[in-house]
């Protein structure tokens, strides 16, 4: 009885497709309910930033003085609370796999800003010292308290560099 | 000695950090990123205490909705703490097939969510949306596959030799000292005790979907294992329950933009019950939180426990479900 067992179970294992999907070389499988990847329509957006307050890790952030909106694409957890948000219907999820390019981590896109007098800058493509690239990061968003500590600390540096010019002369 | 309720391990105070800058809303999200290979219990705790304090009831529906996922998560997660026991008692073979079973249910979760651990599903509430009722039914076949398989794996636990020699009559839970205690889930149901919170209806449509806790009489190992791989069995009836049984309607209601109050949640999960507690004064930002999981309750029981010896003290962990290394991320 066990031989017949193990040599089924062996039979079964030997012909049977692997389970997994080998994901480069066998292509991306994406599933019936993907939720694919955030995208904005540039022309819809007024920049009222709802979208940015929402995000629960911070990686849509809308920028009202250049006109631009920004999307970190390894921060964002594709939760959709920015779609939901959106009173412009500007943002929505594409059922398309965005890879994230180590290289570049921020998109950065052009909004319309139809409330202000900034739609001169309209279909003028941004030169590329301004897009913003991996190694120029974007500040975290700082309480009260952070801008406190990090005053703290300036304050406390300063005192060592006083006391040590007081210390070199003896 | 009197320690506080709510003790906090390294990790679990990171998350209590951030509940400083992020309002209630994005909190679900880090909660539920606390635990790695299936968080949505603890979204699930986190809402449904924001909802007991803000007195916000929600849809029927949602409730079928997240009793489903949060049965699936139960399922994969049950399935991975069998393949790592396996795989300490040096069983390859099972601890694949443990395997195997666990990533067609993530499988599905992905057809169903979008994802297939961290979910994103439930929100302050309800949930983010509907399941598709066509999906709903393809996946209901796929389960019905999982679930042979699942008897098969149970035959193994129940017969095979190998297994009985390493588990059975190791790290014995005797019932008054399991009923004395702190400890929950597959450490109590092994004794014969049929604490389950599920059962009390506080969250989920578990009033409606009428079942027995799962119980077993041995209180050692080889009992903590079945009762694992027996409630899997139930999980995929109670997620047929569900589906059979789920209303029409809407899946969220509003909450209001502050919190005011406090509420306690406790979750059923595999190890054990999860505690969520939540306090707030009128604002978006809450002013307490405190989280205490599983693991840490059941720990305090490993000096009650019969027959431990040290080459046994990995399967004694992995069964009650002490492992801080899965847990409090």
């Amino acid at each position: 009885m066990g031989v017949m067992k193990i040599g089924k179970s062996l039979m079964n294992s030997l012909f049977a497709e692997p389970e997994t999907s080998k994901y480069p070389e066998g292509g991306l499988k994406l599933s019936k309910a993907s939720r694919g990847s955030i995208v904005i329509d540039e022309e819809a957006c007024t920049l009222c930033r709802l979208c940015g307050r929402r995000c629960p890790s911070g990686a849509i952030k809308p920028d009202r003085s250049q006109s631009r909106i920004m999307i970190d694409r390894m921060k964002c957890l594709v939760c959709g609370e920015c779609v939901e948000e959106c009173p412009e219907h500007a943002l929505s999820m594409a059922r398309e796999y965005v890879s994230p390019d180590p290289s570049v981590l921020v998109d950065v896109y052009r909004a319309s800003a139809r409330v202000g007098s900034d739609s001169v800058l309209q279909g003028i493509e941004m030169p590329p010292e301004e897009i913003v690239s991996s190694e120029e990061k974007i500040p975290a968003v700082s309480t009260k308290e952070v801008q406190r500590i990090k005053r703290k600390k300036k304050n406390k540096k300063k005192k060592k560099k006083r006391n040590k010019k007081r210390n070199k002369p003896n | 000695m009197n320690k506080s309720m709510f003790e906090t391990t390294e990790y679990t105070s990171r998350f209590l950090q951030l509940s400083e800058v992020k309002d209630y809303r994005q909190l679900v999200y880090a909660a539920e990123r606390m635990y790695g290979t299936g968080g949505f219990g603890n979204s699930v705790a986190m809402c449904t205490a924001l909802e007991g304090a803000a007195e916000v009831v929600i849809p029927e529906k949602a409730q079928y909705i997240r009793t489903i996922l949060m049965e699936l998560s139960m399922m994969q997660e049950n399935l991975l703490r069998l393949a790592a026991i396996a795989e300490t008692l040096n069983f390859d073979s099972l601890s694949m097939m443990c395997w195997t079973e666990r990533e067609k249910i993530l499988e599905i979760l992905d057809d169903l969510t979008g994802n297939r651990m961290i979910l994103s599903m439930c929100v302050p509430g309800g949930v983010r949306k509907s399941l598709d009722p066509e999906i709903l039914e393809e996946s209901l076949d796929e389960l019905n596959v999982v679930m042979q398989k699942a008897e098969t794996i149970k035959g193994i636990i129940a017969e095979d030799s190998m297994v009985k020699r390493r588990l059975r009559g190791v790290g014995v839970l005797a019932k008054e000292a399991a009923q004395g205690s702190s400890v929950t889930g597959p450490g109590a149901k092994g004794s014969g005790v049929d604490i389950d919170r599920r059962m009390l209806g506080e969250y989920g449509a578990y009033r409606n979907l009428d079942f027995v806790p799962v119980t077993e009489t041995g209180g050692d190992c080889l009992a903590r294992c079945m009762v694992k791989i027996r409630e899997v069995i139930q999980s995929g009836e109670l997620i047929r329950k569900a589906v059979e049984n789920m209303p029409e309607g809407s899946i969220r209601s509003e909450m209001p933009a502050g919190i005011n109050g406090e509420w306690i949640a406790k979750i059923e999960q595999p190890d054990g019950v999860d505690t969520f507690y939540i306090s707030g004064s009128g604002s978006a930002f809450l002013d307490e939180i405190g989280v205490r999981t599983a693991g840490e309750s059941n720990q305090k029981i490993m000096d009650r426990l019969e027959n431990v010896t040290l080459e046994n003290e990995a399967l004694i962990r992995l069964t009650l479900g002490i492992d801080s290394c899965l847990k409090e991320r």
